[in-house]
This record gives structure tokens, sequence and C-alpha cells, in this order.
């Protein structure tokens, strides 16, 4: 009901000013069937299947008048598991009010896309990626869709007002305010929570140089509980491009309060600093290395909260060995775990006080990003392309270590390096179909040796990830899809748990020895660029020696995109 | 550009060596949770035969772990039923020491105390017992008002309404000493009788009416049972409290009604000045050097008829802390 008056207020709008509206219409619609099944050992979970899940998602964008445009996603969707209406729906997938305040202000209300540096505000991407191929691709796409994952934006409502204007010839002065609520008060307890976001930057072709602010805060007036909660970052980045090096830096501080008492505000401060140049050292080659600092107290919600809510269970088979064993999220739940008809998703669409949960399987070096406490050390990057692009190489390292032990003197030392390549054997063997073959391998570590008169065991932890893939086009739009991902992670580590005021209160001795594996195998056909449908058959395999588990999901499914 | 470069170069380097640099470690540490605890030394006291705290003596204890521990050393009399925990973090017990000091009500002379080490995140416990052979005199902390052992130090006032007002002589049943007041009434009064005492001027030491604590042990089965201390100033220096002229102090509480010993402790900022029986306010001010007089009353938390009573021993101030 909402929505059809919100379009016949548009529409209304539409009719008063004669020489707009000028409209845009886009959209996509997807058609997803799978079947998900247990390995015959488990004799009590059902199979989960979606039977022709349909989504078409409408975009319009509209030219109200002269200053003010609409943008809007309407979302249809249906089940094809019934031949009648019963299970479609209709909702909103995004509203969006936006145009000039002035010649050079502009402004966006409604479902807004927001991002700011990786240590003020910024949606880090999630864990396990090396180097995907297609298979993996076109579900992480759908996934980060579905869930309003734009690059390292953060999709919130609420109000921008952007800003630009040159002082000298080729130079910017630039700002960016905005404000969103983050949470709605019951009136009771909870508080409402607000997010407020300011940026000044300006910018010519040697030197650009910013200030960032940023404030997750409570308003704690009307409720029943004193809850006084207020979370400022401040930063400064400052960047330098010469011909073919290009410096940047950032450095700020946290200040967070978090008692439940408007009187006694005790307030924690953490710092950072992050100083780094990339070189283009030719055309096909270039380097990046950067050094950062961050404080172990440093909290900055925008940057630290997870895109995957690892304190939720799997949405399929969270249990397993007939329904003995629970599992946590894993790579194939984060990657595969598509349905167009649920409403809730492990992927996590809020930002709020603490450091969300993580599953450190994945590695523990930055589970936080570069925003991530208690982190000192230099991350590198090489990149290089033949000139034919015949084959693209990818290598980074890390090195960092704690900046402050954690119950003990000695410092966590952390390693992580990966390498990826894409191999395009169809440019090198001459072949006029597509012929691809990639892959990455990483590897993570943290490291602590204990003395032996502390009588406790060493940190000692490892993940690594494995990535294959390869594309064949075997007739024309027609290709084969191949994939195999393997995760392995074994060691232990004392994971520190923090209380409100971001101090740690106690550990968590997390311990694995785990594989998971997916196995894939898919046939796609092209009709055109944006139109496709993939059919595409996996195994996961799962085996935990720890938990004395291991289990098998076999999965099936059918994709059908459509782009226009 | 090379001096450009250059600038940045140092500019890096000079923030890479003073970033946020920290020495210590944060958190709890590691080997208090993780670590396997062995008894490297077994627990034991350097008072195998007794202490006397009435001489001043401390019990010191012994005992080494293999980690830093989070440790708790749980004492208590076997008699009186009086506790004290001792908590701390470390490898050893150096610098640990009990003074014979209680957590609630006090340790008897002549009583066998159970004391047991524990730790935390262990089911590992060590036990030890000490026998105490003088009670620790707390009368140094401030000013003794009365424990009943001296009938110069206080008096007793009643009423129409008082059906017990008698100082007992059990010292199994006293807190300290052999002496204690029973003191009881009925009706619907709030005046059952009280203990008064007489304060020199100038006999308390401490001036700052926020660093004194009054303290007493009170023992109640009668629900509804309240204390009302009353303090009385001089300010006109002629040796006695005069209405009208002179102000006095109240504070109530209530008591719990459990049938066992409690300790009261309240700050003299929780006094208001009493303007109740003709008692008015003067300055509003409470100078500590003007009392001279201190009721400890006998009432009830509200004005229905009943019986309303309690035990009463130990009455002190104290500088700085409660008791």
């Amino acid at each position: 009901m909402r929505i059809i008056l919100t379009y016949t207020f548009i529409f209304s709008i539409l009719t008063i000013f004669g020489q707009y509206p000028k409209f845009e219409i886009g959209g996509l619609s997807r058609a997803l069937a799978d079947n998900s099944f247990l390995d015959e050992m488990d004799t009590v979970n059902n199979d989960v299947k979606q039977d022709f899940n349909l989504v078409f998602d409408l975009a319009i964008n509209g030219e109200l008048n002269e200053f003010i445009n609409f943008y809007s996603e309407l979302r249809l969707g249906n089940s094809l598991e019934v031949f009648d209406t019963s299970s479609s729906y209709i909702n909103l997938r995004r509203i969006l009010i936006y145009g000039k305040l002035s010649k050079n202000t502009s402004f966006e209300i409604g479902d807004i896309d927001l991002k700011m540096t990786p240590f003020t505000l910024w949606n880090s991407q999630e864990e396990g990626i090396v180097n995907e191929n297609r298979l993996e691709n076109n579900f992480r796409e759908i996934q980060r869709y579905e869930n309003f994952n734009n690059g390292n934006f953060w999709r919130r409502q609420g109000l921008v007002i952007k800003g630009n204007k040159s002082v000298f010839k080729d130079d910017t002065i630039s700002f960016k305010i905005f404000g969103t609520r983050e949470l709605a008060s019951n009136e009771i307890s909870t508080p409402d929570v607000f997010l407020y976001g300011s940026e000044i930057k300006y910018q010519s072709n040697i030197i650009s140089l910013g200030l960032n602010h940023i404030d997750l805060f409570s308003n704690y007036k009307g409720i029943n509980y004193d809850t006084n909660l207020n979370n400022h970052v401040f930063s400064t980045n400052f960047n330098l491009n010469f011909k073919k090096i290009k410096l940047h830096s950032e450095f700020g501080f946290s200040s967070l309060t978090n008692t439940m008492n408007n009187f006694d505000s005790k307030w924690i401060n953490g710092e950072f600093l992050n100083v780094g140049f990339n070189f283009d050292i030719s055309d096909n080659l270039s380097f990046s290395t950067s050094f950062r600092s961050v404080s172990e107290d440093f909290s900055s919600p925008g940057s630290q909260s997870k895109r995957i809510n690892y304190s939720l269970a799997p949405s399929m088979f969270a249990q397993t060995n007939n329904n003995t064993i629970s599992r946590d999220i894993s790579l194939s739940d984060i990657i595969y775990g598509v349905d167009f008809m649920r409403s809730n998703s492990i992927y996590n669409r809020t930002i709020d006080y603490g450091l969300d949960n993580f599953n450190p399987i994945f590695g523990v070096i930055e589970p936080y990003g570069l925003a991530t406490p208690n982190r000192r050390g230099v991350s590198s990057d090489l990149t290089f392309s033949d000139s034919l692009k015949i084959i693209m190489v990818n290598a980074n390292f890390s090195f960092l270590t704690d900046l402050v032990g954690e119950g003990i003197n000695t410092k966590r030392n952390y390693s992580n390096y990966s390498i990826a390549f894409d191999f395009s054997l169809n440019k090198l063997l001459g072949f006029d179909k597509q012929f691809v073959l990639n892959g990455g391998y990483s590897n993570s570590s943290s490291k602590r040796d204990h003395p032996i008169d502390l009588n406790v065991q060493n940190v000692n932890l490892k993940c690594n990830i494995i990535n294959l893939g390869l594309e064949l086009e075997i007739l024309k739009n027609l290709s084969v899809l191949s994939s195999y991902k393997r995760l392995f992670s074994n060691g232990l580590d004392y994971l520190p748990i923090r209380s409100n005021d971001f101090t740690i209160e106690s550990y968590n001795a997390f311990q694995c020895d785990l594989v998971h594996e997916i196995n894939s195998l898919g046939l796609a056909y092209d009709f055109n660029k944006k139109s496709s449908v993939l059919i595409n058959y996996q195994i996961l395999n799962f085996s935990d020696k720890i938990l004395d588990n291991s289990f098998s999901i076999n999965q099936f499914f059918v994709l059908v995109q459509i782009k226009f | 550009m090379v001096k450009t470069f250059n600038f940045i170069t140092v500019i890096f380097i000079f923030l890479l060596l003073i970033s946020c640099g920290k020495v210590d470690y944060i958190g709890p540490p590691i080997e208090a949770q993780f670590g396997e605890l062995i008894i490297l030394e077994p627990f034991s006291s350097d008072k195998p035969v007794g202490v006397d705290f009435s001489l001043n003596d401390t019990v010191r204890f012994f005992s080494e772990f293999s980690i830093s521990a989070n440790y708790n050393i749980n004492i208590s009399g076997r008699n009186s039923g009086a506790n004290f925990t001792i908590s701390g973090t470390g490898k050893n017990l150096s610098n640990v020491f009990w003074a014979g000091n209680s957590d609630n009500i006090f340790f008897k002379q002549y009583e066998w105390c159970d004391v047991v080490l524990s730790f935390d995140n262990s089911d590992t416990t060590l036990s030890d017992s000490i026998l105490i052979l003088g009670e620790r005199d707390f009368s140094n902390l401030g000013y003794l008002l009365t424990s009943y052992e001296d009938p110069s130090e206080y008096g007793l006032v009643n009423s129409q309404n008082t059906t017990q007002l008698q100082v007992l002589n059990n010292s199994s049943i006293a807190i300290h000493g052999n002496n204690f007041l029973d003191i009881s009434g009925e009706g619907s009064n709030t005046y059952f009788g009280a203990t008064r005492i007489s304060i020199p001027l100038g006999g308390i030491s401490e001036p700052n009416k926020s660093n004194i604590f009054f303290n007493g042990f009170f023992k109640s089965d009668l629900n509804g049972s309240a204390v009302v201390v009353k303090m009385f100033e001089d300010e006109n220096n002629d040796g006695s409290y005069d209405q009208g002229i002179d102000e006095a102090w109240t504070y109530k509480f209530t008591l719990n009604s459990n049938g066992v010993w409690n300790k009261e402790s309240f700050n003299f900022d929780n006094f208001i000045v009493d303007q109740t029986a003709g008692n008015v306010q003067i300055d509003g001010n409470l100078n500590v050097g003007n009392i001279i007089r201190l009721d400890v009353v006998c009432s009830q938390n509200g004005n229905s008829f009943g019986n309303f009573g309690y035990f009463v021993d130990y009455l002190i101030l104290t500088y700085n802390s409660s008791l």
C-alpha cells in the first residue's frame, strides 16, 4: 500500500511539471533454482531447495524538475514452486531523492551509499577471497547485490549533502556532510542511535588534503535508562602525486565513551597512522607498500563493522551429522547462500558499538580490515601483466605484529602472503574462444612463543586458501566452468574478549584443525553480454578433526540472469 | 622534487619511530586463564601456633605457583562466623598479610579460623588453620564510642514504651569483649530508648565531616526495627546542648531482621538537621569540633504498633573509611 501511494505521489508530481519528467528505466531479472542435500549418512536433515525463485528489479531514474531527481528500485518476486500468486511479493529495494541545492551543492535523501576512508567509514570485503573465477563471482556478485554491498560503501538511510568548488585553476575543494539513523528507539530501554559524518578535501593534480570526522552517538533523552554513547573518529589524509610515485597517508584518533551513566563519561582514546606509496615501475609492473600502526583501543564502528554477521547460524544445515553438531558460517554460506525469498541474512547491515564476531578459520591478521586494532607492520602489493594480457599476476605480503602484547609482554607476529594469477590460454594458443585458467593461494598465520615456565601453549594458527578456476568456451557462447576452493586451517590462538569499554577482560582459546572444500562444475550459456544461464553442480566437503566431524553437502543450481 | 621526497621520507621515519608505542601488555595475564597451575610451594602461614592481633601482630601467608594466577584466600571463624577474603594476582603470596580485620563481624579471641586458598579457573584448593590469641584493637581507626564494656562510656535512656534496656554479659554472643546492649520497646511510637554517649569537645580529631563514618553492629529479628543516630552540637560552648540555640543532627536507617549480627556504617554527610521535638535549624553547618553528644535510638521504620528492638555492640567513629 505504501509503495502504491509512493508511486501515485511521484506521478502526481510528474504531471505538474510540464517539461519534465525525463525517465530512464533499467533493471535486472534473476531466477534461481537449487537443491542442497547432505550425504547419505545424515538421515535427519531434510533437503533444502528453491524451485525457481524469480525476482525482477525495476530501476527507475526520473528527473522530476530542474533540481530534484528520483531513483527507485522496485522488486517483484515470485516462486514458481506454486502455480499461483500466493507467494508473490512486491517491495521497494531502494528509494532515493537527489538533486541540486545550488550550482555547487547537491543532496541525496533516502537510501544512500556512504564511504569515507578505511579508518573512518569503510565496508571491508568478506573473507576468503583470493582470486575467484566466473563461477564463484556470479554468486558472490548476487550476494553483494542482494545485501546492498556496493564496493566498500555502506548502504544507510539518511541524508547527505555534497559540494565542490574550484579555488585556483586545476584544483577543487569539496565537502560532504551526512547523517543517518542507525537504530530506532523502543522508547523504554533502547535509545535512538545516529551516525554523523563530515569530510572536507582539497585536491589538485599534485596534492590532496582531507579532514574527516565521524560520530556514532545515541540520543538517550526520553528513555528510562541513562545510555550515553559516543564514538568519534577524526582523521586527516594527505596525498602527494608525483609522476610515477603516489604517496598517501592518513592518521587520526578515536574517542569512545560507552558508559551507561551520563555523568560518568570515561573517554577511551585510540590512534592510528597509515603511510605508503604506489610506484608504477612500468606500464606492466606496479608496486605499492604501506606501513600502519593502529593502537589497541582504536574504535571505529564505521570501518570495523563486519560485512558478515558471524554470530548467526548458517541458514542451511546449521546442524549436521543428524542434528548433533552445530557448524559456523563458512565459505560456501558466504558465496552460495543465495535465497531471494528469505528476509534474514548472514550479511550484516548494521553499524553498532563494539567489535563484531569473526571466524578465526579465515585468519586473524586483520579481521577488521586496515582498522583492526592493535596491529603494526608493513603490507606490500606487486602487480604484473604482460603487454598482451596473457598473464596477470598479483602478489601481496603483510607482516604485522601486535602493537602491544595481549596478556603477555611478547607480541604476536602475523604474516600473510598471497599470490593470484589469470592465465589467458586462448591468447597464448591463438584460440578465438575463451580459455582462461586462474588461481590463487593465500597463507595467513599468527605466532607467539611463550616462555616454558609460563605453562601456556604457544600461539600458532595457520590459515591457507587455494583457489583454482577454469573457463573453457566449447561452443559459441557456451562455456564449461570449473572451480576448486580449499580452506585448511589449524592451530591455536587466544582471542581477546572485549567489554563494553573496549578493554580486554578475558580470552577465548580458539583451536581448529579443519578443511573446507568446494568442488564446482558448471555450464554457462551467454545469450548476450547481459543475459546468461548457468547450470552448476558442486560438492562441499567439511572435515573437522577437533570436533571429529566430517560431512558433505551436494548442491545443484540453475541460475538465469537478464540485465537491461 | 628530490628535496620533497626526502622531506616526506624523514617525516615517515619520524612517525614510524614515535607512533603509538606501548611497553606493557593489555588484558589479564594469559597464564591466569590458560596456564597449567602447579603448586610449587605448599600453602602455609608464619603463625602456626596462633596470632595475637591485640599486639598489632599480623599473619603472613606463603605459597608459590607455576603461573600468575588470580587467587582468593578465604578466612572464616569457626565460632564467630566472621569472614575475610583476600584476593590478588601473582605467582606467589609475597606481601599478602592479614591484620585481623573482617568483612562483617569480628573474629573472636581463642577462635580457630579455617583458611582456604583457591584460584579462578581452577579446582585446586589448599587449606590451613590459624588460632587467634588476641582480637585486633580497632579503636585506633578513629574514636571508639562504646563497646558496652565500660559503663562510664555510655548512659542508657528509656521511655514509657521501653520493654527491655539492659547490658547483657555473654562473650559468645557479644561482637567484642563480653558485653552488649539488649534494647527493645512496644507500641506505635518511634522512640523506645537510647544509648547516650558524651563526647568531649574536640574529642573527634578528624575536622572534615566527609571523612568520618559511624559504625556499629546490630542484631535484630523484629521486623521494622530501625536505628536513629542523633548528634548534638554545643555551638555556644556552654557545655550542654540547648534547644533553640544549638543544633541537632539525625540519620535513620532500617535494620536487617535476619537474626544475625550486621555491621552498619554511614558517612557523616548523611546527617540532616533535626527539626523535631523542639529542635531547630541554627546555621545548617555541622561543625565536628562542636559535637558533645551522640544518641543511638531504638526506633521503628514507620508508626505501626508492634515490638521493635535489637542487640547492639561496638559503636565506633572511623576516619577516612568505614570499618
